[in-house]
């Protein structure tokens, strides 16, 4: 159940992490439509906030704010890493790939 | 103006954080292995195997054993701890102060080595291990840090637009510069908070003044006065005291079950007897639960739960905040975590400043030999701490039980190995000052659990079998730590030894992955 809730804001932080060019362009092998960034982060964004429920759900309000605010942060970092290391994970059928990671 | 602002903010960010950086990383560090307490208690106790007992046989077995060894004392506290916890009592008076550990079960007093285990971080964290104006020092850095992660924003123009940017294959001062970024902007509500909170729990001896005026500089009064606590009028003469157990079940009622967190109990051994108890904090963010008083003598119920005042409640949530009592094993590793990154964003920081800064000195000028101090600096107060934290994990098992003061050695051994890693990185070039104590760093963690096994018999593999979770936790805690120092290192020593800003371009390294 925990876990959920870190998977929602782990591909929260992706899917945001995706609405910037580089990284789209990275992932995608083209810089993203006007559109489509706005599309991305609000879809990102609800997906963060959408993952404060589990952690409410289990831990109570208070408690499960503080652990939500805390695995964002860490979600983030892994967000940073995989799209670091691992561009072309996130893109449908291996992606066209970065030129950096043959 | 903007420039202006801008040029200050950064001028503030560099130098302040060169200043207070190396301060700041112990103090981190410490934090995050303080808030690890409760885990790093029970390992550096091998001895304490608490077995599982209810509250209220606990609390029986404390009171049995405190009135056999401490019939005389002034002052009583029994903490019962959670299920699997050990029982900790504890008392003062005339003869003197003392503490135990029993099997909350048979009430036998525990054969624990003498260590401070995870209290020595917290007392690092809060104190330095200085007198009382360590704390002024803990002050000080944590204001500092509240500058640098402000300052540190307003300097980031581009915040958002980098947020995900993590370069490693770029030249080695961008990407210093992502990884500190990247840890500081990810960390930054946690790092708001706990440099706030941390700097508002001690209020009472950062900013005395209210507390001056109000009370002609008496703390003593305050406390007393803001916690409302109950005086009963002086009655010396003998009377027994009614039974715990029984005010540990009343108790129940308004806290729930196996809610205790503490019991205080005043004169035990009086007719003006007074016992109070504290619910436990597990369960709420506030520090400090509500509590009920009993007269001693009678078991009769003086006081009931009463809902603390706003300013209080305020208090108790920041202060509670920042202590982490709450949320279990779970919300501890989210604190262990984020606190470690800001070690990172602070050693990261350190780093780059001699990069960015000492690389433009032309080679045998004062300025240039002042950076390469700092940079060698920068080995020892950066690895240093660390070493001398795995140092203090290899004394807390290879110091022979029956020394006297055993835990006074540990930290001595701790502060000697420290000590000793800036002389080392005094002596020796920056590069391999970091190579050689981040290596040791990695050897003397991986061999943790292998010590273990060779002086008690016990080691992360059998912990995991009795599902000893606290212990487990620890030791892998000394493989991810060993694991990381060894991949610092073995970047470090594959790494050209040649800086990007020397030659004037990016010399593109390897990538990880």
């Amino acid at each position: 159940m925990m876990m959920l809730g870190v998977l929602l804001t782990y591909s929260g932080a992706v899917v945001i992490g995706l609405s910037i060019r580089r990284h789209h362009q990275e992932v995608f092998g083209k810089p993203p439509a006007r559109a489509l960034v706005y599309m991305l982060r609000c879809a990102g964004y609800c997906l963060l906030v959408l993952g404060a429920w589990p952690f409410v759900h289990i831990l109570g309000g208070s408690i499960g704010i503080v652990a939500w605010a805390g695995v964002n942060s860490l979600s983030a970092f892994l967000a940073v890493l995989t799209l670091t290391y691992r561009p072309w994970r996130h893109a449908p059928l291996g992606g066209r790939g970065s030129t950096r990671h043959p | 103006m903007k420039g202006g602002v801008t040029q200050s903010m950064a001028w503030a960010h560099t130098w302040l954080g060169l200043v207070a950086g190396w301060m700041l990383f112990t103090v981190l560090l410490s934090g995050a292995l303080a808030v690890a307490k409760p885990e790093i208690d029970a390992w550096t106790r091998p001895e304490q195997a608490a077995s599982l007992a209810p509250q209220s046989v606990a609390v029986q077995r404390a009171q049995h054993y405190l009135a056999q060894e401490a019939s005389n004392a002034t002052w009583w506290f029994i903490t019962p701890g959670p299920p699997g916890a050990p029982l900790t009592v504890g008392w003062a008076g005339a003869a003197g102060v003392g503490e135990a550990s029993l099997d909350p079960a048979t009430g036998e007093a525990l054969a624990i080595r003498d260590s401070d285990g995870g209290e020595f971080f917290a007392d690092l964290h809060a104190t330095l291990h200085l007198p009382v104006w360590g704390l002024w020092l803990v002050a000080a850095s944590g204001l500092f840090m509240l500058i640098a992660v402000v300052s540190g924003t307003v300097i980031h123009k581009r915040i958002f637009r980098d947020f995900f940017t993590f370069r490693p294959g770029a030249s080695a001062q961008r990407a210093w510069l992502d990884g500190h970024n990247v840890a500081g902007v990810l960390a930054l509500p946690f790092h708001l908070m706990i440099a706030y909170t941390g700097l508002v729990s001690f209020f009472w001896a950062y900013m005395p003044a209210g507390i001056e005026v109000a009370y002609g500089g008496d703390q003593v009064a305050y406390f007393q006065e803001s916690t409302l606590r109950v005086e009963r009028p002086e009655d010396t003469r003998p009377a027994t005291l009614a039974s715990l157990p029984a005010m540990a079940r009343l108790t129940e009622r308004s806290f729930g079950p196996e809610a205790i967190g503490l019991i205080n109990v005043k004169n035990p051994g009086r007719a003006d007897a007074v016992v109070t108890v504290y619910r436990a904090t597990h369960d709420r963010v506030q520090l400090h639960g509500e509590r009920i008083t009993f007269d001693g003598a009678t078991g009769r119920i003086i006081e009931p739960a009463l809902p603390a005042g706003p300013v209080n409640v305020a208090y108790r949530t920041l202060a509670g905040l920042h202590f982490a009592q709450f949320g279990g094993g779970f919300v501890r590793s989210l604190y262990v975590a984020l606190g470690l990154a800001g070690g990172i964003v602070v050693a990261t920081g350190a780093v780059l400043f001699t990069i960015k800064r000492g690389d433009r000195q032309r080679p045998g000028t004062r300025a240039a030999n002042a950076y390469q101090i700092i940079e060698r600096l920068n080995v020892g107060m950066i690895a240093g701490p660390l070493v001398a934290t795995g140092a203090f994990f290899w004394l807390n098992r290879l110091i022979p039980l029956e020394t006297t003061e055993r835990h006074h050695l540990e930290i001595q051994g701790y502060f000697l190995v420290w000590a000793g890693t800036l002389v080392h990185g005094l002596m020796r070039p920056a590069r391999r000052g970091w190579i050689e104590q981040l290596g040791l760093l990695s050897l003397l963690s991986l061999a943790l659990p292998l010590l273990n096994l060779a002086t008690t018999g016990d080691w992360i593999v059998s912990y995991l079998e009795r599902g000893d979770e606290a212990r487990t936790a620890v030791e892998l805690g000394f493989i991810i730590a060993g694991a990381l120092a060894a991949g610092v290192t073995w970047r470090l020593a594959a790494s050209t030894p040649t800086r990007p800003s020397a030659s004037g371009r990016a010399s593109r390294r390897g990538h990880a992955s």
